[in-house]
C-alpha cells in the first residue's frame, strides 16, 4: 500500500505551515536518584497537511514527546505551539478546550467509551463542546472509514480494527488541527493494521489532515512522509519519505548502539 | 493463602475503608445501646442497694404498676401503724421505722415557679428518720421535727435559690399547705435525678398520705449478729400474710427489675435501629466485595491456575471479610463506648447524675460487639466471594472482564411471586382490620415479603427507573447526562444494591409518616367529634391534680360545668388497665362520648364502658361480667353496660375502661382528680374566662389549661415528637446508605480511571467530570427514594388499614414529607458525590491512558 500512497508523498518541509512545533522541550521524572530524563531540549516541527511519524526504542521517549506536544501533559522546560497558540503554560480548563476543538486523539487501545455506541463515540468531543456536528462531513468521514452499519453498535460488539476506525473518525470529525496517534496499529493484526494505515495516509492526502504518529513499527512508519528517530530524548535522526526497508535499517543501529534499559 | 488474603486486605485497606466505616457505626450504636443500659441498670441497682433497708416491709400489691403510671393508681397502698410495734420487739431487730414515701406533690416557691427537678423525675414526699444506713443526709440546716417544716434536696433548691427559711408553699392531692424551709438534704450515693420533699412523720402521714397512723413501708434496721433472712423469717412469722417482707437484696432487685423492664423496651427499640443500619450496612460490605473481586479477577484467575481450590480462594476473600469485620468491630467498640460515655454526660446534663458509676463495659458487650461485626461482614461477603472463587483459571489469560450479571430474569422469577405475595398480604390486611393479631401478622409478612422482592427486583427495575428518570438527561446535559445514565444502569446489581440501602431507611421514613399523619387527622377528627368542653385542666400528664385547685376552677365566674376524671389502675386478664371514673351528669356534653352500644345513664346505674376494640378482644357484650383486680388486693366485678368506639390511639394502656365517679370511689376512694373538662355558661366570654383561670390557678404551676386547639395540639405534638425520634434513629440508616453511595462512586471512579482518562484528553473538562459522577449518584439516589418512598406508602397505608380498629381511622398521606423525600434523594445524591466526583476531575489524564 505504501506505493499506492507515495505519490501523494512529498518531503517538502519547508513550503508548508505550521501545525504544531516544540522548542527546547525538556521533561523530567522524578528527583533525585530517579531522576530521569525523558525528553533533553528537543525542537521539532509539524507541518501542516502532513503526516510524521515519531519511532524509537522503548523508553526513548517518543511517547512523551507526543503527550507533551499534544497538552496531555506538562513539560519541564522548553515551549510548545499548537497552530499560533502556544501551550506551555495554558491552565487546565483552556487546554482542555484546545485538546477538544483543535486535537483529534488515536490511541493504541481503549480509545472508546463502552457506554456509547459508535457513532455516540465519533460525536463525544462535539457533544462535550455542545456543538452540533456537520451532518454532511460526518456522513463523509463515516463513510471514508466504512463504517456505515455499525454505527449503532457498542465498542464491546466491534472488532479491534473497526474500534481503532471509529477512533479515527472520531479523531477526524471535529476537524482538528493536528491528530496524535499513539501506536495506533500496535494491538491490531496485520490486516487490520493495514486498513487503518490506509485510512491515516487517506485523510492526510485526501482532506489535508495533519498526522503526527508514534510507533515502533517500520512498515506503519513507511506510510509517513516523514520519519523522525528519538533516542534518550532526543532527535538522531530523520528519513523522508521511507521506505519501510530503511526505516528497519535504521532502527536495526539502534538496538547495536546499545539503548537505554 | 492465608497471607495472601492478609496482603490483600493492607493493598486494599482504602477501598474497604468506607465498608469498614459502616461496620464500625453499626456495631458502635449496638454496643453503645448495650454499655448504656447495662451502665443505668448498675447505677440503679446500686441506688437501691444503697438506700434499701437491711428488711423492708411493705404492703402486698396484686400487681406493680407500670413506672410512668405511677402517679395513676388511685390509691396508696398503707400499713397500719400497729405494724411497727409488731416488729420493733422481734428478736434481731435493732429498729423498725415506719416509713411515708409518695411521689403525687409539688413544691412551689414565693415566685409562683415549681421547686424540683426540671427533667420530668417526681419529687419523693417523704417522712424524716434516722436509721443505720441512712440514704439521705443533712447537709445544711436540721432536719424536720414539727408540722409546717420541711427539708428539700440541695439540688432543687440550688435551682430555685430557696434557702433554709423560705417558706414552700406544698401541693398534695389532699390541698395545699405551707411550709419552712429547714434544712436541705442530699443522696449519700448518687443523685437518681429526683427531688426531695422531708417532713416529720406527723406531718408526712397528714399531709402526704391523708391517713394518720400509716405508713407505706416499714425500714427494719438488723442488729449485729442477726442475719437478714433470720429477721425477714420471723417478721414473715409474726406478720402473717398480707405483707411483702423483702430483704436488702430483694428489695433492690425488685426495684431496679420494676425500671429495668422499662429500660429493656427502649434498649430493644435501640437495637432494632441499630439492626436496621447494619442491614444498610450489608449492601455497603456486599458491594464493596463485589468491586474488590471484579476488580481482582485476573489475580484470582491466576491463583487458581496456579493450582488453587475454589474452596481457598472462597476462604481468602472470606478472610479478608472477617479481617475487615474484626478491625470494624474493635473501632466500633471503642466508639460504642465513646457514645455510652457521651449519653451518660448527657442525662447527667439532664439531671441524672450517674458519675458515681462507672461505665460497665461486660464481657458479653464486647463479645457481641465482635459477633454482630464479623458475621455482618462475612454474611455481606459472602455471595461476591463465591463469585470470585467461579473465576475460572483462563481469566487470567484472558483480559479482566467483568463477571457477567446473572439474567434478570431469574430475579424476575424469584421476585416478582414475592412481590404479588407482599401486595396480596397487604391487601388482605385491609379486609381483616377487625381481628388484630392477624391484620398484624398480614402486614409484617407483606412488609418482609415486598421488601424482599424489591431488593431481588431491584436490579432489573434499576434499568426501567433509572432509564426512565434519565431519559430528560441527554437532552439536558448532552454527552455528560448520556453517559451518566449508561453509566447508571451498567452494572445493575451494583446500583440496585446502592439504591437498596437507601430505600430501607426512606421506606421506614415514608411508613413512618404516613402513619404519624394518618394518627394526627384521627385524632384531630376525633378530638372535633367528641371534644365539647371549652378548657381541659390537668397537672399535664398522668399526674392526679391537688383538691383544691378543682374548688378554685369551680368557683371561676363563666365555668357552668366541671367534668372530674379519676382513674384507679387494675390488672384485666393478666394485663394493666387504667379504670377511669368521670361524672356521668355532665359527661355527655363534656366529651360526647360514641357509644356503640348503651348510654351514659348505664354508668350512672353502675354498669361499666369498654371501647369496641377491648371487647373485641375480650369477647365481651352487654351484660359481660369484667373482673378488674385493684392495687388494694380487691377484686371489683363489673357489669359491661356499654360499648364506645375506639379513641384515636387505642386509649390509655391500650383499651378504654370507663365507670362513674361513685363506682370508683367504692374501689378507690382516695383517688384524686386526673381531669377536669370544663364547660362555660352560655355566651360567656372564654378568653376572659381563660384569663381568670390564670389569675386563679398562677399559685399551681403544675397546673395547665387548655382549650380545644391547645389540647389538640399537645395530642399531635406527642405524635410528632415520637415521629420525630424515630427520624433521628433512622438518620443512622441512611446515613450508612449515604456512604454506601459514596463508596460506589468511589470505586466506580477507581474502576475507569481510563475512561474518565479518555474523555478528559478527548476533551471533557474538569466540571463536565464531576457533573459525570454527581448525575449518576443522584439518579441512583433517586431511583432508591422513588423504591423507598413506592414501598413506605404501601406500608404505611396497609398499616394505617390495620390499626383502624385502634382508632387509626383516618387515612392521610403526608405528600410534603414524600416530596421532601425524594428531594432529599437528590440532594443526598449530589452531597454523596461531591468527593468522588472531586478525585474524578483530579485525575491525571496521562495516569488514566497508561493504566494497563
Amino acid at each position: 500500500m505504501s506505493t499506492a500512497t507515495a505519490v501523494a508523498r512529498t518531503d517538502d518541509e519547508t513550503g508548508s505551515a505550521t501545525a504544531a512545533r516544540a522548542t527546547g522541550l525538556v521533561k523530567v521524572y522524578g528527583s533525585g536518584a530517579t531522576r530521569v530524563t525523558a525528553l533533553d531540549a528537543v525542537d521539532v516541527r509539524f507541518g501542516r497537511g502532513r503526516f510524521t511519524a515519531i519511532m524509537g526504542p522503548s523508553g526513548s521517549g517518543k511517547s512523551t514527546l507526543m503527550q507533551c506536544v499534544a497538552g496531555l501533559d506538562t513539560v519541564t522546560a522548553g515551549q510548545v505551539w499548537i497552530g499560533e497558540t502556544e501551550i506551555t503554560g495554558l491552565s487546565d480548563k483552556r487546554l482542555t478546550r484546545l485538546r477538544r476543538d483543535k486535537i483529534g486523539f488515536v490511541f493504541q487501545a481503549f480509545n472508546l467509551l463502552p457506554t456509547l455506541t459508535a457513532l455516540e463515540n465519533i460525536t463525544l468531543p462535539m457533544n462535550l463542546a455542545g456543538r452540533t456536528p456537520d451532518n454532511a462531513w460526518l456522513d463523509h468521514v463515516i463513510d471514508t472509514v466504512g463504517l456505515a452499519d455499525r454505527l449503532a453498535h457498542r465498542p464491546a460488539e466491534l472488532s479491534g480494527g473497526q474500534q481503532q476506525r471509529v477512533a479515527c473518525a472520531r479523531a477526524l470529525a471535529g476537524r482538528p488541527e493536528i491528530i496524535f496517534a499513539d501506536e495506533p496499529t500496535g494491538n491490531l493484526d496485520s490486516r487490520a493494521g493495514a486498513q487503518v494505515l490506509e485510512f491515516l495516509r487517506h485523510s492526510v492526502d485526501e482532506l489535508g489532515q495533519t498526522i503526527v504518529m508514534v510507533t515502533h513499527d517500520p512498515v506503519a512508519a513507511a506510510t509517513a512522509d516523514r520519519v523522525l528517530f528519538l533516542a534518550d530524548g532526543t532527535l538522531v535522526d530523520e528519513i523522508s519519505l521511507p521506505a519501510a526497508e530503511a526505516v528497519l535499517e535504521r532502527m536495526t543501529r539502534f538496538d547495536g548502539a546499545g539503548r537505554r534499559s | 493463602m492465608l497471607k495472601t488474603s492478609l496482603r490483600g486486605f493492607l493493598a486494599h485497606k482504602g477501598r474497604l475503608a468506607l465498608a469498614g466505616l459502616a461496620v464500625v457505626l453499626g456495631v458502635a450504636f449496638v454496643t453503645g445501646t448495650l454499655v448504656f443500659s447495662e451502665t443505668i441498670n448498675a447505677a440503679v441497682t446500686g441506688l437501691f442497694t444503697s438506700t434499701a433497708a437491711d428488711v423492708t416491709v411493705s404492703p402486698l400489691q396484686p400487681f406493680t404498676p407500670e413506672v410512668e403510671d405511677q402517679g395513676l393508681t388511685g390509691t396508696t397502698p398503707t400499713l397500719p401503724a400497729t405494724v411497727v410495734a409488731k416488729i420493733a420487739g422481734l428478736p434481731g431487730v435493732r429498729a423498725a421505722h415506719g416509713q411515708v414515701s409518695v411521689q403525687n406533690l409539688t413544691l412551689v416557691d414565693k415566685d409562683d415557679q415549681p421547686v424540683g427537678p426540671t427533667s420530668g423525675a417526681p419529687t419523693l414526699g417523704q417522712n424524716w428518720f434516722t436509721t443505720d444506713h441512712p440514704s439521705i443526709t443533712i447537709a445544711q440546716g436540721r432536719q424536720p421535727t414539727a408540722a409546717g417544716e420541711i427539708v428539700i434536696d440541695q439540688a432543687s433548691a440550688q435551682r430555685r435559690a430557696v434557702h433554709p427559711g423560705d417558706t414552700l408553699r406544698v401541693i398534695t392531692v389532699s390541698g395545699t399547705t405551707s411550709a419552712t424551709v429547714v434544712g436541705l438534704a442530699r443522696f449519700t450515693a448518687a443523685n437518681p435525678g429526683i427531688g426531695l420533699a422531708l417532713f416529720d412523720t406527723g406531718t408526712a402521714q397528714n399531709v402526704l398520705l391523708g391517713v394518720k397512723d400509716a405508713y407505706t413501708a416499714i425500714t427494719i434496721d438488723v442488729a449485729p449478729g442477726s442475719s437478714d433472712t433470720d429477721v425477714q423469717q420471723r417478721v414473715r412469722t409474726a406478720l402473717g400474710g398480707g405483707f411483702t417482707v423483702n430483704t436488702k437484696e430483694e428489695q433492690a432487685s425488685s426495684a431496679a427489675a420494676q425500671i429495668g423492664s422499662f429500660l429493656d423496651v427502649v434498649t430493644y427499640a435501640l437495637l432494632g435501629f441499630a439492626a436496621i443500619a447494619l442491614l444498610v450496612g450489608i449492601f455497603l460490605i456486599l458491594n464493596t466485595f463485589s468491586m474488590l473481586v471484579a476488580q481482582r479477577t485476573r489475580e484470582l484467575g491466576l491463583l487458581r491456575a496456579l493450582g488453587a481450590g475454589r474452596g481457598q480462594v472462597l476462604r481468602a476473600v472470606l478472610f479478608e471479610a472477617a479481617l475487615l469485620g474484626v478491625v470494624g468491630s474493635t473501632v466500633g467498640l471503642a466508639a460504642g463506648i465513646g457514645l455510652a460515655a457521651l449519653l451518660k454526660t448527657l442525662v447527667g446534663k439532664a439531671g441524672v447524675d450517674l458519675s458515681g458509676t462507672a461505665l460497665v463495659i461486660g464481657a458479653p458487650v464486647a463479645a457481641a460487639g465482635y459477633a454482630v461485626g464479623v458475621i455482618v461482614t462475612v454474611l455481606a461477603a459472602w455471595l461476591p466471594a463465591r463469585r470470585g472463587a467461579r473465576v475460572a483459571p483462563m481469566a487470567a489469560l484472558r483480559g479482566a472482564a467483568a463477571p457477567t450479571a446473572p439474567s434478570p430474569g431469574r430475579r424476575t422469577l424469584l421476585g416478582l411471586p414475592l412481590l404479588l405475595a407482599g401486595i396480596a398480604a397487604l391487601a388482605a390486611t385491609a379486609a381483616v382490620h377487625d381481628d388484630l393479631t392477624t391484620a398484624a401478622i398480614l402486614l409484617g409478612a407483606g412488609v418482609i415479603a415486598t421488601l424482599l422482592a424489591a431488593i431481588v427486583l431491584g436490579p432489573v427495575i434499576a434499568r426501567l427507573i433509572v432509564s426512565g428518570l434519565g431519559a430528560a438527561f441527554p437532552p439536558v446535559f448532552g454527552a455528560v447526562g448520556t453517559l451518566s445514565q449508561r453509566n447508571a444502569i451498567r452494572n445493575p446489581r451494583r446500583t440496585g444494591a446502592t439504591a437498596a440501602a437507601l430505600m430501607i431507611g426512606l421506606s421506614m421514613v415514608s411508613a413512618a409518616a404516613v402513619l404519624a399523619a394518618s394518627l394526627n387527622t384521627s385524632i384531630t377528627r376525633e378530638v372535633e367529634a367528641t371534644f365539647g368542653a371549652d378548657f381541659v385542666v390537668s397537672a399535664g400528664g398522668a399526674q392526679p391534680i391537688s383538691a383544691d385547685v378543682t374548688t378554685k376552677v369551680r368557683a371561676v365566674p363563666g365555668v357552668r360545668t366541671v367534668t372530674r376524671q379519676r382513674y384507679a389502675l387494675a390488672h384485666y386478664n393478666g394485663f394493666q388497665v387504667a379504670l377511669a371514673g368521670v361524672d356521668t351528669a355532665t359527661i355527655d356534653q363534656a366529651l360526647k362520648p360514641q357509644y356503640v352500644a348503651g348510654s351514659t345513664a348505664d354508668l350512672a346505674g353502675g354498669g361499666l364502658m369498654v371501647d369496641q376494640t377491648t371487647a373485641a378482644t375480650n369477647n365481651l357484650h352487654l351484660g359481660s361480667l369484667v373482673p378488674l383486680t385493684l392495687l388494694s388486693g380487691t377484686t371489683a366485678t363489673l357489669t359491661v353496660a356499654a360499648i364506645s368506639k375506639t379513641p384515636a390511639g387505642g386509649g390509655k394502656d391500650g383499651g378504654t375502661f370507663q365507670v362513674s365517679l361513685d363506682t370508683l370511689a367504692r374501689y378507690a376512694p382516695t383517688a384524686g382528680d386526673v381531669t377536669l373538662y370544663v364547660n362555660t355558661t352560655a355566651g360567656a366570654d372564654k378568653t376572659a374566662v381563660a384569663a381568670a383561670f390564670e389569675r386563679t390557678l398562677a399559685g399551681y404551676p403544675q397546673i395547665r389549661v387548655q382549650n380545644q386547639t391547645d389540647y389538640r395540639n399537645q395530642v399531635t405534638g406527642q405524635v410528632t415528637t415520637i415521629l420525630t425520634l424515630l427520624y433521628g434513629l433512622l438518620a443512622l440508616a441512611i446515613l450508612i446508605a449515604i456512604l454506601g453511595v459514596i463508596n460506589t462512586l468511589t470505586l466506580s471512579v477507581i474502576e475507569r480511571t481510563r475512561e474518565i482518562g479518555l474523555l478528559r484528553a478527548v476533551g471533557a473538562a474538569r466540571r463536565q467530570i464531576r457533573r459525570l459522577i454527581r448525575l449518576e449518584s443522584v439518579l441512583i439516589a433517586a431511583h432508591g427514594a422513588l423504591l423507598g418512598v413506592a414501598l413506605g406508602l404501601a406500608w404505611g397505608i396497609a398499616g394505617q388499614k390495620a390499626l383502624t380498629s385502634q382508632g387509626i381511622t383516618a387515612l392521610t398521606v403526608p405528600w410534603t414529607t414524600i416530596v421532601a423525600v425524594l428531594g432529599g434523594a437528590i440532594v443526598i445524591g449530589l452531597g454523596a458525590a461531591i468527593l468522588p466526583a472531586f478525585r474524578a476531575a483530579r485525575l491525571n489524564t496521562l495516569t488514566a491512558i497508561a493504566t494497563e
